[in-house]
């Protein structure tokens, strides 16, 4: 019997716990990792693959709230943490740190979300839960441009015919589009930020207002706001060099607006793209805007003939050029013919195209056979009067052309997911993080806290080529409030391109990036970074 | 009866508390520049638990003459190709092609027990220096793969899957 306590004693001496041979591992969570619960949950459930001691387990709202009263309790391998009642609907993150017997720590995070039937967005799929901002800020796009183009064009016509008596009317008219462009511009900052949020969002939430002023697009309309004013300062009696000056200024700025956010600023090629397009606004702006000059004048008789033979000796080179930027930014975003007849985006174009080639046929009609006509006979003014008014109105269509093409996504700029317009409107940004003599490339859009971002990640060696990649994780974490990593496999989209898309990034602030890539089977990169969203 | 029983729980017991490391790390860390070395890499753990049925070993530039020793229930394969820089045989001839990668597999290593792997090579005669040997741990689910190399200023203790490590010491 004393051998057999000796043997025992030396027993739990010399044999550490088995566990000993290995870290613990995380099997899974209850609920799982990410997963959308109807009601907040009593408790979560942590399953190991050994028995864990937990040093400290906290669990974090989406506003950045510790909930406090958590209780936990290990049970062999699985830890149970009891949590409070009343969990708020919203997403919640619960940080894990436990050693292992053989004393590693465990660390890590995992996520759930409550309130599926309250907070729709929350559970539907990414695609639609911006789908009426959606609408209303294409709308918003449309007027915008449309009152924009005919204030400042029709400001830039007046300048440049200045010998023409001014129309009161006219001028009335004119100062009531850009007056509507200023606050169309100013209510779709309103309207980003909405869209940027998702459809629980509303335009009487202040922080609609914020998001949507960080955005490009925001700062873009902000810049139109002012040169809208601008405009409109230019139509009041003011003397005819400031005129001219802020005409220029405004129209010029309304147009530079345009490099600012959207495909000629994210696209391939953005050197060519955002000079061209600046061009090509500019050029339609004044083309456009000159029509509602030209119909007032054309009511009455007088000059009218003279002053459309001399618009149209202007017009002309004017419209080549306009045609040129646009058939290079066409070239820009549509690389080849299958594509501009099997995506959306070609589609489209093509529409935008028949609806130019038809202006441009009026056009021809106007400057050949109309305007001759009324030169000699002064009767002609009610056809070119007609005339006019439909190419007014197949222009607008034009408009409508192209803010239906700013919605939709460009071939080979789509993003990863199967629904590509979800991330039309997004901007965000990118890093550079130098990795042994690689370049890693992470980029994150929108880059706000508690919508869904999309994280994208390549490496570039120092010759500038893509590095492939055979697989790529990445750890999200925060260690200032105390969130271990969530990790998350990344998928890829084209070689060398990973792609992570999801609601992690919950918490307004700045978050650690670690990127595990793997090259080949025994070759690994890895990269970290500081994301920082708000 | 009863203290057979307990002598081969003692001595099972003994044999796994040598076990004690989280790593596949090679038995032996260091070793003299350009000698011969038995490499025994040391798998204490699965993926989980799931056990492990393939390990892969990538063999660092410099060293040669790779012998691998086969394992009871194990397949082994090697892959050779190409050095990067062609190796004297001493003779007067050139060596160009050597063993890039040994695997073991078509075994089954549950996640509660311990196996080694062993190979034998000639290491590169370039002492107080330190060569990795990045090693692959294929599962029936998922894989642990134990190739980070430290940056500088960095030692393997900072990752969580570090390649094996050999210090190659200066000849006595």
């Amino acid at each position: 019997m004393r051998i057999l306590i000796v043997l025992l004693g030396w027993l739990v001496l010399c044999a550490p716990p088995r566990e000993a041979q290995a870290h613990a591992v995380l099997i899974d969570t209850l609920p799982r990792d990410g997963q959308v619960l109807a009601t907040a949950p009593s408790s979560l459930q942590l399953r190991f693959n050994e028995r864990v001691t937990p040093i400290v387990i906290a669990l974090r709202s989406q506003q950045g709230a510790v909930i406090p009263d958590l209780r936990t309790e290990a049970v062999d391998t699985l830890l149970t943490v009891a949590l409070p009642a009343g969990l708020a609907d919203g997403f919640y993150v619960l940080s894990y740190r436990a050693t292992s017997a053989d004393s590693h720590p465990v660390t890590g995070s995992t996520t759930f979300v409550v309130g599926a039937g309250a907070k729709p967005d929350l559970a539907a799929p990414v695609t639609d839960h911006d789908r009426p901002w959606r609408w209303l800020s294409a709308a918003n796009r449309l007027v915008l441009l449309s009152t924009a183009m005919i204030a400042g064009g029709g400001l830039l016509f007046l300048c440049v015919f200045g010998a023409v008596p001014v129309h009161r009317g006219l001028r009335r008219l004119l100062r009531g589009s850009a007056l509507a462009a200023t606050a169309t511009a100013i209510l779709g900052i309103g309207l980003q930020g909405c869209l940027l949020m998702g459809d629980d969002s509303s335009l009487l939430d202040m922080q609609a207002w914020r998001v949507g002023l960080q955005s490009t697009r925001g700062v873009a309309l902000l810049v139109a706001a002012a040169c809208m004013t601008a405009i409109l300062v230019g139509l009041s009696p003011v003397a005819k060099s400031l005129r001219v000056i802020v005409s220029l200024l405004g129209l010029g700025g309304f147009a530079a607006t345009f490099a600012l956010s959207g495909h000629a600023a994210t696209g391939a090629v953005s050197w060519l793209g955002q000079p061209v397009v600046v061009i090509h606004v500019a050029l339609a702006a004044a083309w456009l805007g000159s029509f509602v000059p030209l119909l007032v004048c054309l009511r009455r008789d007088g000059s009218a003939a003279v002053l459309m033979q001399d618009f149209s000796a202007l017009a002309l080179p004017a419209v080549a050029v306009l045609i040129a930027a646009g058939a290079t930014l066409g070239l820009l975003r549509v690389p080849s013919f299958a594509s501009l007849l099997s995506t959306g985006y070609g589609q489209t174009l093509l529409l935008k195209v028949a609806l130019v080639t038809a202006t441009l046929g009026l056009a021809a009609i106007n400057r050949f056979v109309l305007v001759p006509r009324l030169l000699r006979n002064p009767s002609g003014i009610r056809q070119l009067r007609v005339s006019v008014r439909a190419e007014l109105a197949l222009s607008l269509l034009v408009l409508a052309a192209t803010v239906w093409l700013s919605q939709s996504v460009p071939p080979g700029m789509e993003p990863s997911s199967p629904e590509p317009e979800s991330e039309a409107a997004g901007d965000g940004y990118s890093l550079d993080v130098p990795v042994r003599g690689n370049t890693m490339t992470l980029s994150v859009r929108p880059g706000r806290p508690g919508i869904v971002n999309t994280i994208t990640v390549t490496f570039t060696d120092s010759a500038g080529a893509t590095i492939p990649l055979k697989e790529a994780e990445m750890e999200l974490s925060m260690p200032e409030l105390g969130i271990e990593p969530l990790r998350r496999p990344m998928t890829q989209t084209s070689p060398g391109t990973f792609v992570y898309r999801g609601r992690d990034l919950a918490l307004e602030g700045g978050w650690t990036v670690r990127i595990r890539a793997l090259v080949n089977d025994f070759e690994l990169l890895t990269g970290g970074a500081e994301l920082h969203v708000h | 009866m009863r203290y057979p029983l307990f002598a081969g729980a003692f001595a099972l017991a003994c044999t796994m508390s040598a076990a004690a490391y989280s790593h596949v790390t090679l038995e032996a860390q260091q070793a003299v520049a350009g000698s011969t070395y038995k490499a025994i890499f040391r798998v204490p753990h699965a993926c989980g638990e799931s056990p492990t049925i393939r390990i892969r070993v990538q063999i660092p530039d410099g060293v040669t003459a790779v012998l691998p020793q086969p394992k009871a229930g194990w397949q082994l394969a090697t892959v050779k190709a190409k050095l990067a820089t062609p190796l004297s045989d001493g003779h007067g001839g050139q060596i160009t092609e050597g063993v890039r990668e040994v695997t073991w597999s078509g075994g089954k290593l549950q996640h509660d027990h311990y196996d080694e792997f062993v190979l034998r090579a000639a290491l590169p005669d370039a002492p107080n220096t330190t060569i990795y040997f990045p090693v692959v741990q294929d599962c029936e689910q998922g894989a642990n793969r134990w190739i980070e190399i430290p940056e500088p200023g960095k030692t393997t203790a900072d990752y969580k899957q570090p390649a094996p490590l050999l210090r190659l010491l200066p000849k006595p």
